[in-house]
């Protein structure tokens, strides 16, 4: 099992090869979005043709990470490419992305494996 | 010279740097930083800083000495300026009336008269008294309750007529209305603080018999609620009937029907607008309250567990939303309040019979507005009711309840 993530963080870059990367993001994504985070995870995606965004553990995301992640899966579908957001609770999918009309700008898959064989 | 400049140099003088003065008290650079600009601290961390730089000690000020001991012991009584109507406008000649007198201190002084006798006959008076009222009561001044009750009392004898009066001074500290002391005397309106305007209660002596003495009360021990009524709300308390709402705000203030009749009560708070002539002040005891520095996840992240855990022990749907709120708020304050990531954050919670009640305040930039996907989503799963804004921050109250009927 993958250590878990310390509180100080949002995310961990879990695996990165040509063909994609897997994100795994912490329990509480409750932290301010830094330009640091926006470069690494831009930066990611034009890497890789695939990037894996997994909720699995998460219970609470706030609106403004969904929004960039919404904002970064249209960058990368302009490029052909995909950002996936895997196992997003169905609480946080029903309320906060549908209150900030998300939910047709984000990509849901329920695994991982799922979301690469997409 | 200004508290941050001396610790700076305090500091300085030993040779510490800010990270190494942090880490003495336990906090982070920023928060010393932060401090040393005169732009925040708590009482605590700044009374250690102080023992470890040897400062001498803040000089002695009352009333700050007091809210630090409020702050230690729980969370400070906030007064909810916003409820208080600074008019008392009647729709026809009465011989009740309420008049609340802001301080330059920001002390709140509150008089409520009801003169006995039918309207056309008290209401001369009563306008008389108003008028007295409002030249014996400066803005520049507060005068002690008992002192402004006698002189009161007084008028009232010279005009040879009776009344049951409350008097109440409330001192105040600070843009968030921090109650620091509270002293109200009265005749007439027997604490538990209860008052209900345009009645004519039995205890008011006839006119022309002696005046028994005003019965004195200089604490409020929570939690409390200082009602002033007008007909008006008596009517809509009751449906439409002014005795039934009166008997329902007795058996409140009594006790009886203590779970019933709070939420009724609590929405009749949401209608309150500049044209009606009723006034409340509230402070409930919270069941919780945290502090947090919102740059350190921890000590967020275990606010948020503090708290849903609470609302777990009400429902567990309840606890869902209001984690879903939780993080949103906090993510506010760490955008809008504190832009350069450091400050603090209290959090107030409370279950309010089958509702469950969160209060998140900041201290950072105030003049925030209501719009945004953060009070967006924080609408979805709870309903916004009340924020406010000042120069110094913003507090945001909000509410579930087990049926989830708010989303």
């Amino acid at each position: 099992m993958a250590d878990e993530i310390p509180d100080s963080i949002p995310y961990r870059v879990e695996e990165e090869k040509d063909a994609h990367a897997i994100v795994r993001f912490g329990r509480l994504v409750d932290h301010p979005r830094t330009a640091a985070h926006d470069e690494e995870l831009r930066k990611l995606m034009e890497r890789t043709l695939t990037v894996v965004c997994d909720f699995g553990g998460t219970e609470e995301v706030t609106s403004e990470w969904l929004r960039f992640l919404a904002d970064l899966t249209s960058v990368a579908e302009e490029q052909g490419k995909r950002v996936t957001i895997v196992r997003l609770h169905e609480d946080i999918r029903e309320g906060t992305v549908d209150a900030l009309a998300l939910r047709d700008r984000l990509r849901f898959y329920d695994s991982r494996d799922e979301a690469l064989r997409a | 010279m200004p508290l941050g400049d001396a610790i700076r140099r305090a500091r300085l003088r030993r040779g510490w740097t800010q990270a190494q003065l942090a880490a003495e008290i336990g906090r982070s650079q920023p928060y010393v930083s932060q401090i040393e600009r005169g732009r925040g601290g708590s009482p605590r961390d700044i009374e250690r800083i102080r023992e470890l730089l040897d400062l001498e000690p803040e000089p002695a000020a009352p009333e700050r000495q007091l809210v630090a001991e409020l702050e230690w012991d729980g969370p400070p009584q906030s007064v909810r300026s916003g409820w208080v109507m600074k008019t008392w406008q009647r729709p026809r000649p009465s011989g009740d009336f309420v008049l609340f007198r802001s301080h330059d201190s920001g002390d709140l002084t509150v008089v409520a008269v009801d003169v006995v006798g039918h309207g056309p006959r008290a209401a001369p008076i009563a306008i008389y008294l108003q008028g007295w009222v409002r030249g014996t009561c400066p803005a520049s001044k507060a005068l002690r309750a008992d002192d402004l009750a006698e002189r009161l009392h007084q008028e009232l004898g010279d005009t040879g007529l009776a009344a049951n009066y409350y008097v109440g001074v409330f001192r105040l500290i600070d843009a968030k209305r921090h109650l620091v002391s509270y002293e109200g005397t009265g005749q007439g309106y027997p604490p538990p603080l209860l008052i209900i305007a345009g009645s004519t209660a039995p205890s008011a002596p006839a006119p022309g018999s002696p005046a028994s003495p005003p019965v004195r009360h200089d604490s409020l021990v929570p939690p409390w609620r200082l009602v002033i009524a007008s007909d008006g709300l008596l009517r809509r308390l009751g449906a439409g009937h002014e005795s039934e709402g009166k008997r329902s705000l007795l058996r409140w203030q009594t006790g009886t029907r203590r779970e019933a009749f709070p939420a009724r009560f609590l929405e009749t708070e949401q209608r309150v607008t500049d044209d009606e002539s009723f006034a409340l002040l509230s402070w409930q005891r919270w069941d919780g309250t945290t502090r947090f520095d919102i740059e350190n996840a921890t000590e967020r992240h275990r606010a948020y567990d503090l708290v849903k855990e609470a609302a777990a022990e009400l429902d567990a749907a309840v606890a869902e939303r209001i984690g879903h709120v939780l993080v949103e708020a906090f993510s506010n304050c760490a955008r809008h309040a504190y832009p350069e990531g450091y400050g603090s954050v209290i959090v107030r919670w409370r279950r309010e019979g089958d509702r469950f009640r969160v209060e998140v305040e900041d201290s950072g930039r105030g003049g925030a507005v209501e719009e945004g996907s953060g009070f967006a989503t924080m609408r979805r799963w709870a309903s916004v009711d009340y924020w406010k804004s000042g120069v110094n921050g913003l507090t945001v109250s909000l509410s579930t309840n087990v049926e989830g009927e708010d989303g």
